[in-house]
């Protein structure tokens, strides 16, 4: 059946213009180029423009976008909407969006839409919706002309959904009639000129935010189905903890009014809590995780590697030492190489070389991830607030055929929005359960995680270290050596071995897929630097985070784990590599007594106008640096990205107020300079610039993953001694800095994501900046009080 | 022990039965009625997503027990204070300052932020919060801090926006 075959039969009734084409996998995460070409539309058909009158066969328009990409709280529906508006010369309003429902996709290819991810969907999906849009407005035109007997296009116009000629309108419903259509993007089809536009670059209001802030916008946990049960999942003791029995607590609490059942799954380390009242279920999670309740005893199993060596000195650190000596390292490379980075190194007159860290840091999404699954005897349904809807189908049908060999596959993922994500967070890992708990219990049923949940068992952004080296000589830099050492950052759920990624499947004794292979997307991306200098290299070295079989890459089993599970957090590798390259950038300079910081990356960034002109741009915008207060000190910081080296720039200039008695730093002012090529809609895209601002600020002087032999050891936003909990801090509102953007605006250009690019450029800003105020170099994040202290 | 309460639950007279007087409000107010509003965001007292206002103050509904409910309480959720087309003063303050991204802890900040007016013109405050005032309120930092801090967290980096628009939001209701 092809995809076409597929829309005939799912789409509504009534006449109806149909246009089909294909939104492409978004791999970048998976090592390949992101794709940035519109489509062709001659692929597998797995997204599709549905023009219609309001009601059937009759007048007004009504346009629906079937679309495998999700909104995640970015704005993105918004985006996408101007620019199919704008083809379509009509009004943001007449749009409707059914996303990530697998109902809709091809079954040729059910998996063929990837994820919605990295930085990727206005400049990836929006060149193709761009022509699936303007495929249907050139069709249109063709019903209008059939509409008023004339032969060409010439005093037709278009507006607002509607044609007129000679004074007469109609609506684009009406000129379908009962007819269907369909068509599909070819050589045929013209986009509108850029010199036209006048819904894209425009700040048109977000499109889901009215319904947020008046409540009636239903996230995952707000979805509710007849008889619904409520879940909590009771955690194992630790990373490698096995079930050792429930506790004469468990069978305590199932006389709590409103607890149905303390289930241990048979033969697995799945224990959950049902009920059919929510409290209930939640009350025991409480005493289970805060208060020493416990409903399951495990007995522990081998301890993690401890946090405290990987951050230390590169020689005794098992993220920078190979397995064979003892470390974790399974695979090593260069991934760019450039002349003679090591002879030039030891010929120059000056060298210097220092390493640099980050932690473990979390998404720690606001809403505890939240998922409702109903097996109904026939389909699996699972609403879920994925990042990926068609491999999370692939992934849960496997666990459930692992649980049950008889499981009959028929399993359908309905996206529905969670709490901002950043990345791969405990989405997955929930619904997963869900489907799980729902197919034994044979009931719908909502599974909430806790917040000791979401910041004990998501996966996590990893640790990283980087041993950076360079030489000087005459004042210009001669050699560039970065080394990144990094767990993995994609343990996404997929077909195949990927669907072990997720908790549950572990929990039934399935491995997680092997370690990547070497690629240049993932813990490296942006560890090659744009400037250029003639002799450089970039090595790539590669973490497990659990054992391996004897030379493979494969789990060995049981599945032991090493270190925390590690998997996509906001750009990858991308943060961590750029505090380590911009930096050590100033550092370099330092060593060649340049002193302007923009001038000395401009000398190496002169092939490249836009980049150059970006640096100049953020140049002009600060004020004068303020005097700092009695036992202050005050600075001014440069950081520059090229997002994955070839697509978004980001220039900014941090200003910084360090207390040089308690060590404590503030960021006060913050300017940004941003060049994403043709802008669609600038206060959306400066709503995300801000995002990347504040949360790169947040993971630079804050946020810091804590664990042990077990796991991770926060379970709450804050300290908090009435749930003797540690927490996991991000950044308040009154440590928020004054931001100042400019965009620099090419509509003429490809428009390019905007997601992730701006946080690279933050924390080697604020490095910058605490050195010019205070000449000492932070090489460890997060930038504590303490750590500032200690370097002061 | 269980029971019943009857309140005013956004306008209209309900009864709101529960289990035992420990019950906390935020499950008896989403499973009763089939409210979005509250949220659950920690289930500790800690986030603020779960902001509800008894008699014109914002309480944290994942920790308060039904049993400090009293017969005629008026409580008002997200639901209740305005609509799309009829927004409450502080709804299309966050509307027109686009205050969000996610915008899951937007029911924190817009019950917190009018619970933050409503106190302070009880006490004979009528000016219009400075953006410190306000950026110190929502990060448990006022006048009367607590331990833990009763702070509202935004993880997207919506802060600044936040922050204008419940100055915007109060020039209206002021």
């Amino acid at each position: 059946m092809s995809g076409k075959d597929v829309s005939r039969r799912k789409f509504l009734g009534g006449g109806a213009l149909i246009v089909g084409f294909s939104l492409t996998a978004t791999f970048a995460e998976l090592g390949r180029a992101s794709a940035a070409s519109g489509g062709s539309g001659g692929e597998v058909q797995n997204a599709w423009i549905v023009v219609q009158a309001l009601q059937s066969g009759g007048t007004g328009t009504a346009i629906t976008v079937y679309c495998p990409k999700v909104e995640i709280g970015t704005g993105t529906q918004t985006a996408l909407g101007q620019i199919v508006a704008e083809e379509l010369y009509a009004d943001m309003s007449q749009l409707t969006w059914v996303q990530g429902d697998t109902n809709f996709d091809p079954p040729a290819d059910p998996n063929s839409e990837g994820y919605t991810a990295g930085s990727q969907t206005v400049q990836g999906e929006g060149p193709t919706l761009r022509r699936a849009a303007a495929a249907a407005f050139q069709t249109l035109q063709q019903l209008a002309m059939t509409y008023f007997g004339i032969s060409s296009a010439s005093g037709l116009t278009a507006a607002g959904g509607t044609f007129i000629y000679n004074k007469k309108k109609v609506s684009y419903g009406a000129v379908i009639g009962a007819q269907t259509v369909t068509a599909t993007p070819g050589s045929g089809t013209t986009v509108k000129s850029y010199a036209a536009y006048s819904i894209v670059g425009t700040s048109v209001q977000r499109v889901d935010l009215p319904a947020k802030f008046e409540g009636s916008f239903q996230y995952s946990a707000d979805v509710r189905l007849p008889g619904m049960l409520y879940a909590r999942v009771v955690r194992p003791s630790g990373r490698n903890a096995t079930f050792a029995g429930l506790t004469q607590t468990a069978s305590y609490a199932l006389n709590t009014p409103g607890i149905s059942k303390i289930f241990h799954v048979p033969n697995t380390n799945f224990v959950y809590i049902l009920a059919t009242e929510e409290y209930a279920a939640q009350y025991w999670s409480l005493a289970n995780v805060y208060y020493g309740y416990a409903l399951a005893n495990w007995s522990p199993g081998p301890s993690l590697v401890p946090e405290s060596s990987l951050l230390g000195d590169p020689a005794s650190n098992p993220m920078t030492n190979t397995i064979a000596s003892g470390g974790l390292v399974y695979a090593s490379d260069n991934q760019t190489l450039v002349g003679d980075p090591a002879g030039a190194l030891s010929g120059a007159q000056q060298q210097a070389s220092a390493n640099y860290c980050t932690p473990f840091q979390m998404h720690a999404a606001m809403a505890g991830s939240a998922a409702v699954a109903n097996w109904d005897g026939t389909t699996m349904t699972v609403y879920s607030g994925t990042q990926g809807p068609g491999p999370l189908q692939a992934a849960i049908t496997k666990i459930l055929q692992t649980y049950d060999p008889n499981f009959p596959g028929n399993v359908r993922i309905v996206y529905t929005e969670q709490s901002g994500c950043y990345g791969h967070d405990g989405a997955d890992d929930c619904s997963a359960e869900a489907a799980l708990i729902s197919y034994i219990e044979k009931a719908p049923v909502k599974l909430q995680w806790t917040r000791a949940d979401e910041h004990q068992w998501e996966p996590l952004g990893p640790a990283m270290v980087h041993v950076m080296a360079g030489g000087v000589t005459s004042g210009g830099v001669v050699s560039w050596q970065h080394d990144v050492y990094s767990p993995t950052h994609n343990s996404r759920p997929n077909a195949g071995a990927a669907a072990g990624n997720l908790l549950v499947a572990q929990c039934l004794g399935m491995l997680p897929a092997p370690m990547p292979n070497l690629g240049p997307n993932l813990a490296t991306r942006n560890a090659p630097v744009n400037y250029a200098f003639p002799n450089s290299r970039t090595g790539r070295h590669f973490a497990t985070s659990f054992r391996l079989a004897a030379g493979t890459q494969q789990a060995s089993a049981p599945l032991t784990w090493q270190l925390p599970r590690s998997t996509a957090l906001r750009s990858l590798g991308g943060f961590s590599n750029s505090f380590a390259n911009e930096s050590f950038m100033d550092e370099l300079a330092q060593l060649a007594g340049a002193t302007d910081p923009i001038a000395w990356r401009m000398r190496y960034l002169s092939g490249d106008a836009r980049a150059v002109a970006a640096l100049s741009a953020v140049a002009a915008m600060p004020a004068a640096l303020a005097s700092p207060a009695s036992g202050h000190r005050t600075g001014r910081g440069v950081g520059f990205i090229r997002y994955e080296n070839n697509l978004t720039y980001v220039a900014v200039i941090c200003d910084v107020d360090v207390d040089m008695n308690s060590g404590q730093v503030t960021v006060t002012d913050v300017c940004v300079a941003h060049d994403c090529g043709l802008v669609i809609n600038p206060d959306g895209l400066e709503n995300q610039i801000q995002g990347n601002v504040i949360q790169g600020i947040s993971r630079t002087l804050i946020e810091q993953v804590t664990y042990d032999g077990s796991g991770v050891t926060q379970q709450s936003w804050e300290d908090n001694p009435e749930y003797h909990a540690v927490g996991y801090r991000v950044i308040q509102f009154n440590q928020v800095p004054n931001i100042t953007i400019q965009l620099l605006d090419h509509p003429d250009q490809p428009a390019w994501g905007a997601g992730e690019p701006g946080i690279l450029a933050m924390p080697g800003a604020i490095g910058n900046a605490v050195f010019n105020a205070t000449g000492a170099r932070l090489r460890v994040l997060p930038m504590t009080p303490q750590t500032v202290l200690a370097a002061l | 022990m269980g029971g019943s309460v009857d309140v005013w639950l956004n306008g209209s007279k309900v009864t709101l039965t529960y289990s035992s007087t420990s019950d906390y409000l935020l499950y008896l107010l989403r499973e009763q009625f089939d409210l979005n509003t509250p949220r659950f965001g920690c289930g500790i007292n800690e986030c603020g997503c779960c902001s509800v206002l008894v008699n014109g103050t914002a309480v944290r509904t994942c920790v308060t027990e039904v049993g400090t409910i009293n017969t005629g309480d008026k409580i008002l959720t997200l639901e209740g204070i305005g609509t799309v087309n009829d927004p409450h003063p502080m709804q299309l303050a966050f509307i027109e300052q686009q205050a969000g991204q996610c915008a899951f802890c937007s029911n924190s900040m817009i019950m917190g932020a009018i619970s933050f007016i409503n106190e302070r013109v009880a006490a004979g405050n009528q000016a219009v919060p400075t953006q410190a005032e306000i950026a110190d309120f929502l990060s448990g930092a006022g006048p009367n801090p607590t331990t833990p801090p009763t702070q509202y967290i935004c993880r997207c980096g919506a802060h600044t926006r936040i922050v204008a628009a419940i100055e915007a939001g109060a020039e209206k209701m002021l």
